[in-house]
């Protein structure tokens, strides 16, 4: 072919990105520009976009709705990314224990993933329903009396101290200290000099399982004690219907419709737990074996190794989270529609009513602008945050 | 060429075929299980889609109707289409440039698709066929007008009224007469109305009610009634938005009333256990709300679920001072999208309905007719029992329409976010310490007031934004059109 | 746990397998539920269970009646007084061997449960409609239908009087036992739409039995999934979705992989600058740009095709770029330069070195996005109107938002299947994947 060799190379490179930057300029940065231009439009769907300036810009900004819209999405990033990054390197960490039926279980959290968004909110608007719902099935299995071991739950919350010594719970709350005394401390170290001695590791265990079934009464409890509204509610809850604020009196809490779309989006942190697996894999062994030979403990372990080593996925995780809740759609379109009083209307479906049901794509597109800009922003605190915190390998 | 430019091409050429061959959907699929009866005439037929949003027997109703004019003439083929969310999915279809022929709108939908231009007028094509004014009950045209112009036809009217569970009334006969009322008759005021639901309220030991005597939330569906009957409105007589009327306020008090009476909490796990209009859980159906304000369709479902259930149907009461028998009416209607590719077709079936098929399809859904003149063979065997009822409450002076504003649809979403905010609304208990008796209920009533007409007003100020908006708009398209 | 080589002690094993136990208790529930709902009738997936195994598995009575074992279903409870009596009878067919309540009749009784206000159509009309009324046709006569055992005739309410013969005679049991009405149970039953038509066929059996009378036993409904499988359309559905998927995923692997080897192996100005703008590309999410990608799409006329929900992959994903693109970077240089000493063309290169050696991770790229694809809601809901465009997600989200009764069997039925493909290809690609996954995963 005619032409300098130097031509010649940067013009087949250009030909092997050509798709992308096609892509670019008609589905990133054509519609980015568009979509800035609309902003200051009023454009109805079936006529031509008219220019009106920072109008709609200004109408935002005292638009009720946009800031329900926005408070409601926030609040669910709030509560959902902290619950979803710790409940997925918990079960990262799990999943990488060395113990049988590993890959087993790999499949199972990994299963709701794979459901399409569309099942899982029929499926979960189906489990929340108040009436036949598997959820309000199994809490009233436990809220019920007369059950042995559910019976627990109600004696403690109603303090009936009588049934509550015959039903064997007091044994438990009694025994756990002394089984914990028994297996970490001073006393243990008299009690059985050998670490490893195996009776050792069966009251060890026992303790724990001690502990939690103890922990859940008392727990339950202590709510009952300090907040018998919400338990009352929570014998019964509405789920999807509910609009009242949990927990009760704190007025910008999450509804408990809101809480019942994080519950559900709980259910699929199964993706974010492998990509974390992924990278615990890569921790080498060596740092561990060097925090062994320091004397930390497990917990000690995990703080100083395992969380540096795969902070930056954790960062990755987290910005994609905060995208992702920005996006959220489906689910509060299927299940409630918005919610009760606006309750779930998440800015994603905010934008797509003023677009498809209000038809104006200029007011729309002005709330997507400055969601961008939003997002933006939160990410930027996350990476100014993360250079303290992150560490990188390096390559 | 080398092996994988070859590849690549070859790739290239496979998805420009695909994309280029993509099949539309094609309207006139010749089904010989359904269609043989019209296999002579199909091809020199012209193949119209009618996308309506009907379910069970209402949609074969429906398609009965559509059944009759495919037999009545050979010219035109009218393919019914099953659409759940048909407004929705029928804009999408029109600002995509592809919309059906023939679509079936709720009259909540006429002022947006008007306004968006979404919709063809239908003035000239009345005119034309004769189609005056005086065929209609006049409530009825009305809601099909937009700005003066006509942009759909009715085709399926409703008229709401007070349903009543008599098996209810005569169990509790004793009861009744002994607070004074008449157990073979329903209410005629709202205070009698609230006093029949506390007789026949029967609470379960929890708190719970077990049977309500009446439960203004269930169904749900006519909350935009409630001021009317109060002799309030939302809108004045020049369109603008009213929700803070006097007489509106004390509508909400009085839907205020139940929820404090029986507990708000109460009442929402009392309705948890319901199913919607179509179903044996219906509250009213189950039996588990006495009184319940429904529609002219309603005793077709209740036949279906529960056929033995013994009921009667009368005006709803209204306050006190306003004139009544009065109803709420609201409308299906159909309309010829902009855009189609069958306007004269289209046109045909929409005149048919209009003249021979209303009968078909109301009748078998047990609706009456929106037409000044009803033939007696309408009336003769109609499934519905109560049809003189609604009959007489469309055709009421008293009848109450929501009229087609620019605004309305944005206005019923924050009136019902409105409702259910006053309705889940709880007085501080603040506010009420240290007061007992007579004094904490007059100072929740007062609170509550306060909060009702602050809602009110805050509603009325932003749809009076939001209608002061898009009138600018409109106008400064115009004039900028005009230049 | 999670701790190098050296064995975990069995008492923390034990731990961790409870707890992944219970939370893979949680996981799968749902789904069990799914699926256990999906077997069910539609009467029992409205009440609220009672105990565990109802939950997971329906109940189902057989009855004899009329002589016939039959599967039926309890209607409702009816309570007698001690002296009451019902009398379900039989109309005595006329000379002629019709039955009785024909034309021009305003109330046609077929039972109790199916009393029909039929508007009076001619003869013609009737025998065009599904409704064959047989002499076996059997009425229960009540208060406003009284039969006179004395006269044998059945008094109805429009006022005619017809001659009938008893078939039962119930009476209050002496030991108070529960009388339920039952209705044989077809399996059509499961589809709302036969049950409610007033054109509904007659021949179904039904009685008034004492609770020990009936028979029961676990039931399970398969035909549940042939039904919900047609009202949701599920082959022109499935086709659609294949369709987008496949397009999809040779869109994203084939312009993935030729970007991603233009950014990791050729020069040329600006190449690091491009690349930065593909990261900062995936922080922009879809709301921003579906506006105007949506009129772009409109201009073209594409709106109303399934062309907006493929064409775009044709350009190349930013996330699979990257993705790529660190992995290629992975590969050993030699290999490369003795093919380009070679003589090959670049596209020759990619083709017969680099791709061969990348194969378990553009596996994982396939597997990806044939699973948002298969996912996709939002897309088909903007650029799909017609019924029959409809990919499964907007079918099944359709059939869910009907004007009506939600039938949440069918519902579950069709979502089992619809979920199904997904689970049995991850089974199939599991050992690539996980493979895939640690391979690459996300290094910084």
């Amino acid at each position: 072919m005619i032409g300098s060799g130097r031509f010649r190379r940067y013009a087949t490179g250009y030909a092997f990105i050509l798709p992308w930057i096609l892509g670019l300029t008609f589905l990133v940065a054509g519609p980015f520009l568009a979509a800035g231009y609309f902003s200051l439009c009023e454009y109805p769907p079936l006529k031509d976009p008219m220019y009106i300036g920072g109008a709609n810009y200004a109408e935002l900004l005292g638009d009720p709705s946009f800031h329900r819209a926005l408070g409601v999405t926030m609040l669910y990033a709030a509560a959902a990314i902290p619950l979803g990054v710790i409940l997925a390197m918990t079960l990262a960490m799990l999943l990488n224990a060395r113990i049988r039926g590993q890959s087993f279980y790999r499949v199972i959290f990994y299963l709701p993933h794979l459901v399409p968004t569309v099942v899982v909110a029929i499926l979960w608007m189906w489990i929340f329903n108040a009436k036949a719902g598997l959820l309000n099935f199994v809490i009233g299995r436990l809220f019920a009396a007369g059950d042995w071991w559910t019976g627990l739950f109600f004696d403690v919350a109603a303090l009936k101290v009588g049934k509550f010594v015959i039903h064997g719970g007091a044994c438990w709350l009694l025994a756990a200290p002394a089984l914990a005394a028994a297996t970490w401390g001073p006393l243990a170290r008299r009690l059985w000099p050998r670490e490893n001695s195996r009776l050792r590791q069966l009251v060890c265990l026992a303790a724990i399982m001690a502990i939690v079934l103890a922990a859940l009464p008392l727990l339950s409890a202590a709510a009952h004690t300090l907040r018998p509204e919400d338990v009352r509610k929570f014998r019964s809850p509405g789920w999807l219907t509910d609009g009242d604020p949990m927990p009760a009196g704190v007025g910008f809490a999450p509804s408990w419709a809101l809480w019942s779309l994080i519950i559900m989006s709980m259910w699929s942190v199964g993706q974010m737990a492998v990509i974390y697996l992924a990278k615990l894999q890569d921790v080498p062994v060596e740092l561990y074996e060097a925090a062994e030979i320091d004397g930390a403990s497990w917990w000690r372990k995990t703080v100083s190794v395992t969380i540096p080593m795969i902070s930056p996925v954790i960062l990755f995780n987290v910005v994609m989270a905060i995208i992702g809740a920005f996006q959220v759609f489906a689910e509060p379109y299927i299940m409630t529609g918005g919610g009760p009083e606006d309750k779930t209307r998440f800015v994603a479906m905010f934008v797509y009513e003023q677009a498809f049901r209000y038809h104006r794509l200029g007011y729309a597109s002005a709330v997507a602008a400055v969601l961008f800009v939003i997002i933006i922003a939160l990410t930027l605190v996350a990476f100014r945050v993360s250079k303290k915190h992150v560490h990188y390998s390096g390559r | 060429m080398r092996g994988v430019h070859f590849i690549l091409a070859a790739i290239v050429l496979v998805v420009v075929m695909v994309a280029w061959f993509e099949p539309r959907p094609d309207v006139a699929e010749y089904d010989p299980a359904v269609h043989a009866a019209f296999k002579d005439t199909w091809a020199k037929r012209v193949h119209i889609t009618y996308w309506e949003k009907w379910g069970s027997f209402e949609a074969e109703a429906a398609q009965k109707m559509v059944d009759a004019f495919n037999a009545s003439q050979d010219e035109v083929f009218c393919h019914y289409i099953r659409t759940s969310q048909v407004d929705r999915k029928a804009m999408l279809a029109i600002v995509g440039g592809q919309p059906p022929d023939v679509v079936g709108l709720w009259s909540d939908n006429v002022a947006p698709y008007a306004e968006a231009d979404a919709l063809m007028p239908l003035d000239d094509l009345m005119a034309r066929a004769g189609l005056g004014d005086d065929h209609y009950i006049p409530n009825y045209l009305e809601m099909c007008r937009y700005d003066g112009r006509t942009y759909v036809l009715p085709t399926a009217p409703v008229s709401i009224a007070l349903f009543y569970n008599l098996d209810h009334f005569r169990a509790k006969a004793a009861q009744l007469r002994a607070a004074g009322l008449d157990p073979n008759h329903p209410p005629r005021t709202i205070a009698e109305l609230d006093r029949y639901a506390d007789v026949l309220t029967v609470m379960a030991p929890d708190g719970t009610p077990d049977v309500m005597g009446f439960l203004p939330t269930e169904p749900g569906w006519y909350h935009v009634a409630w001021p009317y009957y109060f002799g309030g409105g939302l809108f004045d007589a020049n369109g603008s938005p009213t929700p803070d009327l006097p007489a509106n306020v004390r509508a909400f008090e009085w839907l205020k009333g139940y929820a404090r009476r029986y507990g708000r909490d109460n009442l929402t796990r009392f309705r948890q256990g319901f199913g919607n209009f179509d179903s044996p859980q219906n509250a009213f159906i189950d039996g588990k709300v006495s009184m319940v304000l429904h529609g002219v369709f309603f005793p077709q479902f209740i036949d279906r679920h529960r056929p033995h259930l013994h009921y009667g149907v009368a005006p709803f009461p209204c306050a006190p001072g306003v004139r009544g028998p009065r109803s709420f009416l609201n409308e299906d209607n159909i309309g010829i999208p902009r855009g189609c590719k069958h306007p004269e077709a289209a046109w045909k079936f929409v005149l048919w309905t209009q003249t021979r098929g209303l009968e078909i399809l109301n009748r078998l859904q047990g609706k009456h007719l929106p037409l000044a003149r009803v033939p007696d063979s309408f009336r003769q065997g109609h499934p519905n029992r109560f049809l003189k009822v609604f009959e007489d409450l469309a055709r009421s002076p008293e009848a109450c329409v929501i009229p087609t504003s620019i605004v309305w649809r944005e206005y019923s979403d924050e009136y019902k976010r409105g409702f259910d905010h006053i309705w889940h609304w709880q007085v501080p208990k603040s506010a009420l310490d240290g007061l007992t008796g007579a004094e904490r209920d007059q100072e929740t009533r007062q609170l509550t007031r306060e909060e009702i007409v602050r809602t009110l007003t805050d509603m009325r100020e932003t749809i009076e934004g939001k209608l002061r908006r898009k009138l600018e708009r409109t106008e400064q398209r115009k004039a900028r059109a005009a230049q | 746990m999670s701790i190098g080589d050296r064995k975990t002690p069995w008492h923390l094993r034990t731990i961790v397998h409870l707890v992944l136990l219970c939370g893979g208790a949680f996981f799968v529930l749902p789904l069990v539920w799914m699926v256990a709902t999906s077997l069910k009738p539609l009467d029992q997936t409205l009440q609220r269970p009672e105990s565990l195994r109802s939950v997971l598995l329906a109940t189902g009575y057989t009855a004899t009646i009329d002589g016939n074992d039959c599967d039926v279903t309890r209607e409702r409870e009816i309570a007698l007084e001690p002296n009451d009596v019902l009398y379900i009878v039989r109309p005595k067919p006329t000379a002629d061997g019709s039955v009785p309540f024909l034309a021009g009749e305003l109330t046609l009784t077929f039972g109790p449960d199916l009393w029909r206000k039929i508007p009076s159509f001619t003869e013609a009309e009737l025998a065009q409609m599904n409704a064959p009324v047989t002499a076996a046709v059997k009425v229960l006569a009540d208060k406003a239908n009284p039969y006179d055992p004395a006269a044998g005739v059945l008094h109805l309410a429009s006022g005619r009087s017809v001659p009938a013969s008893i078939v039962r005679e119930v009476r209050r049991p002496a030991d108070g036992a529960p009388l339920w009405l039952v209705r044989q149970w077809i399996p059509a039953d499961t589809d709302t739409k036969g049950v409610s038509s007033p054109f509904v066929k007659v021949d179904r059996a039904w009685g008034i039995l004492r609770a020990d009378e009936l028979r029961t036993g676990p039931k399970i409904i398969p035909q549940n999934y042939p039904v919900a499988l047609r009202r949701v359309h599920f082959a022109r559905s499935l086709a659609n979705t294949l369709l987008v998927c496949l397009m999809c995923v040779g869109g994203t692997i084939v312009s993935s992989v030729i970007v991603a080897y233009g950014f990791a192996f050729l020069e040329f100005p600006g190449r690091n600058t491009l690349f930065g703008l593909t990261l900062a590309t995936i922080m922009v999410p879809f709301v921003v740009t579906m506006i105007p990608v949506y009129l772009m799409w409109r201009s073209v006329g594409w709106v109303g095709t399934f062309k907006p929900l493929w064409v775009g992959t044709w350009l190349g994903s930013a996330f699979f770029i990257f993705l790529l693109r660190q992995f290629f970077l992975g590969l050993p240089k030699d290999l490369l330069d003795a093919a380009r000493i070679d003589g090959c063309s670049e596209l020759e290169i990619l083709w017969n070195v680099v791709v061969p050696l990348s194969k378990p991770v553009i596996a994982m790229v396939a597997l990806f996005t044939f699973l948002g694809a298969w996912k996709d809601f939002m897309g088909p809901l903007i650029y799909l109107s017609h019924p029959k465009q409809f990919t499964l997600s907007l079918s099944l989200q359709s059939f869910a938002s009907q004007h009506g009764g939600t039938p949440w069997h069918l519902l579950m039925a069709a979502s089992t299947v619809f979920s199904l493909p997904l689970i049995v290809l991850f089974f199939f690609a599991m050992k690539t994947f996980m493979r895939s996954v640690a391979t690459t995963g996300i290094k910084g």
